[in-house]
């Protein structure tokens, strides 16, 4: 029997790769009793969904966040000062 | 000693390059402080290389050049770094038996599907950047850039069986930090 940490990368591999039927069945039984790893389940799916149906906005958003930070600046300019000297 | 020096002067490298530089650095590490860095490696890189620069080339292409190569040897760096071991913060989540946590039941259950659109990509971005660079280079590839996991491990250097491990715990801890972020109201 696999404990809850375990539960949640058997549940997060169900994500990425075909897992094996003994270990769907384990999957599944175990999410029919505990409460908190079906929620951890209904999380990722839903977060993979919302993430996925917003990478428009996420590139939007990035190419407003996209400025370099003028204190990054003033450091990159420092450094390349030290190293002319 | 150097002839060319109006056409290279390093110190106008910064204000003519630098957010070029950045913004991509920023868009595929997804975290400014790394970005920073890669930007700063690559400068410092290219000043001590100057002699390798082509008399007749343009510095600009140059410079992403190097950049590009810097950050895939972040993103690789990254990605195999810690790939093995525990992770304290994740620890909280589950008592020594790896089960749920007392704190981890406690709190309230989330329901992304209430949160609106403009909140969450808000909160999702912010607890994004608190990931350790790996975990969030595999969680970029895999949920922003819906790239294959093959395809991811071979651009990222390593194994199914290490991105998995990372996705677990990139998957663990927005869970959670979105909670938190949620909860508190303070998005």
């Amino acid at each position: 029997m696999l404990n809850c940490k375990d539960m949640t990368k058997l549940i997060s591999d169900s994500l990425e790769r075909k897992i094996s039927f003994r270990q769907r069945m384990e999957l599944r039984l175990h999410i029919m009793m505990c409460g908190m790893c079906r929620r951890f389940r209904t999380n990722i799916i839903e977060l993979r969904k919302r993430v996925r149906g917003s990478k428009f906005l996420l590139d939007q958003a990035e190419v407003t966040a996209a400025r370099m930070p003028q204190a990054a600046k003033a450091r990159l300019e420092e450094a390349i000062k030290r190293q002319l000297r | 000693m150097q002839e060319q020096l109006p056409k290279l002067d390093p110190s106008k490298w910064v204000s003519e390059h630098g957010e070029t530089l950045y913004a991509y650095a920023l868009s595929r590490l997804k975290n400014a402080d790394s970005a920073e860095d890669a930007v700063q490696e690559s400068l410092l890189g290219a000043l001590r290389n100057i002699s390798l620069f082509p008399p007749q080339g343009d510095i600009g292409p140059w410079l992403m050049g190097i950049l590009k190569k810097k950050v895939v040897d972040r993103q690789r760096r990254g990605a195999r770094a810690s790939s093995d071991g525990t992770d304290p913060s994740l620890d909280k989540l589950f008592d020594e038996k790896g089960n749920w946590s007392d704190a981890a039941r406690a709190a309230d259950p989330l329901r992304l599907d209430s949160l609106e659109q403009a909140e969450f990509m808000e909160i999702f971005r912010s607890c994004l950047k608190g990931l350790p660079q790996n975990q969030a280079a595999v969680f970029v590839g895999r949920e922003i850039n819906e790239q294959t996991s093959d395809d991811l491990c071979k651009k990222l250097g390593v194994s199914s069986t290490n991105l998995w491990i990372l996705m677990h715990r990139a998957r663990l801890r927005p869970a959670e930090c979105i909670r938190a972020r949620w909860v508190m109201g303070d998005a």
